[in-house]
C-alpha cells in the first residue's frame, strides 16, 4: 500500500467504442477523507466509480484501492469496499431485512449485523416489509446499509441524494459526514455543488472526462469565486446547472 | 472462485440458488414457466384416462384355435375386439403399445370342444404391467360379464399371471410419459435461468452482486442449482403422475439428472449471452422447436425417412425420451441405454463448456 492513500489513480483512460469517457485522470484520495467527485451527467463519474469497484476494466491507466489493483485483485478489493450504486438496485419482491440477509449470506456476515445496520440506518420498523413499498429516501437508506454491511474501509457513493427530497437527502448528507467522523473513507460522487461544499475535505472537478481542479472546497472557492459553481464556470466556460437541464 | 475457500464457495452459491428458489415462487415470469410446463405433464397424462372410460373396452384376441367366440365378441356391440394376431408375442406386443388399460385375451385350441362339452377352461388373459390391481379386477369383471352373456354359461378370465412389459421401442403410457419427462426437463431447465438472469440484470441486482465476494461463477452455479431444483420438481409431477409405468428407477433418476444437467446448461447458455427479453423469447423457441419438434420425429419413425430418424435419435431429447422408454421397459440391457446416456452427458458438458467460454466473454 502506497503510504497513507485509500485510493492512488494514475491516468486513467476508459473508452465506450469511439467515444473517451475518461482522458487520463490521476488522483489519491488519503485514508479517512471523504472526497467529492463533481461534474455533470456524463463527466464520468460513474465510469471511475465502475472501475474503482472492480466493475469495469479500464483501457488505460492503473488504479488501486487500500492497496490492491481494481483489475488483478478485485476479489480481495471488494470484500473491504462497499458500493451505494447510481440506480437503487434492490430485490423489490423481498423485504428490506431479507434484501440484508441475502448480502449476509454473500459477505459471511452475521446474521445480528443486519438488525445493527437497519437500526443505524433506521429502517427497523419497516425491516419486514416489502421494498417495493418502500419510498426512494427508504430505499437510499436501505441501499447504504448494505453497503455497509460488512464494515467496508472505503465507502463508495453513486449520486446517493439525486433525486431525493430535501429532507432525506440532508438526513443522508448527515449520516455520510458521521460516518466519515469514525474513519471510513467516502468517495462520492455528485452534481450538486453544495453537496460536494458541505461534505468533502477535497473535492475534483470533472469535466468530459478531465479532471478540471483538485482542492479543498475553501482553497477553489479562494482562487476562483464564492461558490462552486463559480469555479465550475471559470474552469469550463460552462454552467453546471445548464448542463443537468438538457 | 479459486482465491476462496471451498466452504465459502459453498456459501455464496448456496445463498444465490436458494434465493432465486424462492423467488422463482414470487416472480410472475418464472412461475409461469414452471406452471406451463407442469399443465403440459398434467394434461397429457389426463388424456388418455379421458377417452378410457368413454368407450367400449378394447380386447386383443389371440385365437389358437377357431374358435367361434372370436366372431362373438367382433360382433359385440359392447366390446371393441381386435384379431388377426401371427403369434401371442405379437398380440402382446400391440397390447404394449396402447396407453390405456387393455386386455389381451387367450382362446386355446380346445376351447369350442370343452364348451360344448360345458366344462369351458378359464381363459388366460394379459394386460400392461402398469394397470393397477383395482383396474385389472374391474376389466376382468367387465370381460366374465361379457362372456357370461354371449356363451350363457360362466367362463372364468385369469390375468394373475405376468403382466406384458413393455419394449424399449414401444408407444404405450411409457412413451407419452417419456414424452412429458422429456418436454418438462427440456422447458423448464432452458427457460427458467435465463428468466433469473435477466431479472437480475434489469433490476440491476447483477451489479451488487458482482462488487459482492461472488464471482461470475458463483452466479451461474446458483441459477444452475435453482432451474436444476425445478427440472427435478417437473420430473418429479411427472413421475408421481404415472409412477406405475417405472420399473427402472434408477435409470430413471440417472435420466432425469443428465436431462437436467443439459438443460440446465442450455438455458444458462441463453442467459448469459442473451441481454433482452424479446431477444430471449426469440432465442428460447429458435432452440426448443428443433429439440421438440425432433421428438414427434422419432416418435413416428414409422412415417419417416429412416436415415432422419438415426439422426435424431441422437438430439438430445430424444436421448431423454429413448432413455426414458427404457426405464419404463421390462428387460433391458446396457446396449438399450449406456450410449445413450453417455451421448446425453456429452452434450450437458460441451454446452457447460460453452458456458464458461461466453460467461468469461461477458466478464467486464
Ligand atoms: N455502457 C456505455 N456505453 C457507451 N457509452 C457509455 C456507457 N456508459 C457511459 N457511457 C458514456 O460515457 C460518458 C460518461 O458516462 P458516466 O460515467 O455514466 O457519466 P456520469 O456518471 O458522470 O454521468 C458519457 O458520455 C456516457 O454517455
Ligand atoms: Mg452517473
Amino acid at each position: 500500500m502506497t503510504g497513507t492513500q485509500a485510493i492512488s489513480v494514475q491516468a486513467l483512460t476508459r473508452d465506450y467504442g469511439a467515444v473517451r469517457a475518461l482522458k487520463g485522470i490521476s488522483f489519491d484520495v488519503a485514508q479517512g477523507e471523504v472526497f467529492g467527485f463533481l461534474g455533470p451527467n456524463g463527466a464520468g463519474k460513474t465510469t471511475t466509480i465502475k472501475i474503482l469497484t472492480g466493475q469495469l476494466r479500464p483501457s488505460g491507466g492503473t488504479a488501486q484501492v487500500l492497496g490492491y489493483d481494481v483489475v488483478k485483485e478485485r476479489q480481495e478489493l471488494q470484500a473491504r469496499i462497499g458500493v451505494v450504486f447510481e440506480h437503487q438496485n434492490l430485490y423489490e419482491r423481498l423485504s428490506g431485512r431479507d434484501n440484508l440477509t441475502f448480502s449476509a449470506r454473500l459477505y459471511g456476515v452475521d446474521h445480528q449485523r443486519v438488525d445493527q445496520v437497519l437500526d443505524l440506518l433506521g429502517l427497523a420498523q419497516q425491516a419486514g416489509k416489502k421494498v417495493k413499498v418502500y419510498s426512494n429516501g427508504m430505499k437510499q437508506r436501505l441501499l447504504i446499509a448494505r453497503a455497509l454491511l460488512h464494515e467496508p474501509d472505503v465507502l463508495f457513493l453513486d449520486e446517493p441524494t439525486r433525486g431525493l427530497d430535501p429532507n432525506v437527502a440532508r438526513d443522508i448528507r448527515t449520516f455520510v459526514a458521521e460516518l466519515a467522523d469514525k474513519g471510513v473513507t467516502v468517495f462520492l460522487t455528485t452534481h450538486y455543488m453544495e453537496e460536494a461544499d458541505r461534505l468533502s475535505d477535497r473535492v475534483a472537478i470533472l469535466h468530459q472526462g478531465n479532471i478540471v481542479a483538485l482542492d479543498t472546497p475553501a482553497a477553489l472557492k479562494a482562487k476562483h469565486g464564492e461558490s462552486l459553481e463559480d469555479v465550475f464556470i471559470a474552469l469550463t466556460g460552462n454552467s453546471l446547472r445548464g448542463q443537468f437541464e438538457e | 472462485m479459486r482465491k476462496h475457500s471451498l466452504a465459502t464457495d459453498i456459501r455464496i452459491v448456496q445463498a444465490i440458488a436458494t434465493n432465486d428458489i424462492w423467488d422463482v415462487v414470487r416472480n410472475k415470469n418464472a412461475l409461469m414457466v414452471v406452471v406451463m410446463a407442469l399443465l403440459v405433464v398434467v394434461f397429457y397424462r389426463a388424456l388418455p384416462l379421458l377417452y378410457a372410460d368413454a368407450t367400449n373396452m378394447s380386447v386383443r384376441i389371440y385365437d389358437a384355435g377357431d374358435s367361434s367366440l372370436v366372431a362373438m365378441l367382433e360382433n359385440s356391440s359392447t366390446v371393441d375386439a381386435y384379431i388377426g394376431y401371427a403369434s401371442l408375442e405379437a398380440m402382446k406386443a400391440r397390447v404394449a403399445d396402447d396407453d390405456t388399460p387393455e386386455l389381451g385375451l387367450v382362446i386355446p385350441e380346445d376351447f369350442d370342444l370343452l364348451l360344448d362339452a360345458g366344462t369351458p377352461p378359464a381363459l388366460t388373459a394379459y394386460t400392461q404391467h402398469w394397470v393397477s390391481d383395482r383396474d385389472v379386477s374391474k376389466i376382468r369383471e367387465r370381460m366374465e360379464g361379457e362372456l357370461a352373456a354371449l356363451l350363457g354359461i360362466a367362463v372364468d378370465v385369469d390375468v394373475t399371471g405376468d403382466r406384458i412389459d413393455a419394449l424399449p421401442t414401444s408407444h404405450g403410457l411409457g412413451a407419452t410419459v417419456a414424452m412429458s419427462l422429456a418436454y418438462v426437463t427440456i422447458v423448464i431447465g432452458t427457460t427458467l435461468p435465463p428468466n433469473l438472469m435477466l431479472e437480475e440484470r434489469k433490476a440491476r441486482t447483477l451489479d451488487a452482486l458482482l462488487v459482492s465476494p461472488a464471482t461470475p461463477a458463483h452466479i451461474a452455479l446458483g441459477k444452475a442449482i435453482c432451474g436444476l431444483f425445478y427440472v427435478l420438481v417437473g420430473a418429479a409431477v411427472t413421475f408421481a403422475a404415472s409412477y406405475a409405468v417405472v420399473t427402472h428407477w434408477e435409470l430413471a433418476l440417472m435420466t432425469t439428472i443428465a436431462a437436467g444437467i443439459f438443460s440446465v446448461s442450455l438455458g444458462l447458455l441463453l442467459g448469459a449471452l442473451l441481454e433482452s427479453r424479446q431477444q430471449m423469447q426469440l432465442w428460447t423457441w429458435v432452440v426448443l422447436a428443433p429439440l421438440l419438434i425432433s421428438v414427434v420425429f422419432v416418435l413416428m419413425e414409422e412415417l419417416m425417412p429412416p436415415v432422419l430418424v438415426s439422426v435424431f435419435r441422437w438430439v438430445p431429447t430424444n436421448l431423454v425420451l429413448n432413455l426414458a422408454r427404457a426405464a419404463f421397459a421390462g428387460t433391458i440391457t446396457a446396449a438399450d441405454w449406456a450410449w445413450q446416456l453417455l451421448a446425453l452427458l456429452a452434450a450437458g458438458a460441451a454446452t457447460m463448456i460453452a458456458v464458461v467460454w461466453a460467461i468469461r466473454r461477458s466478464d467486464r
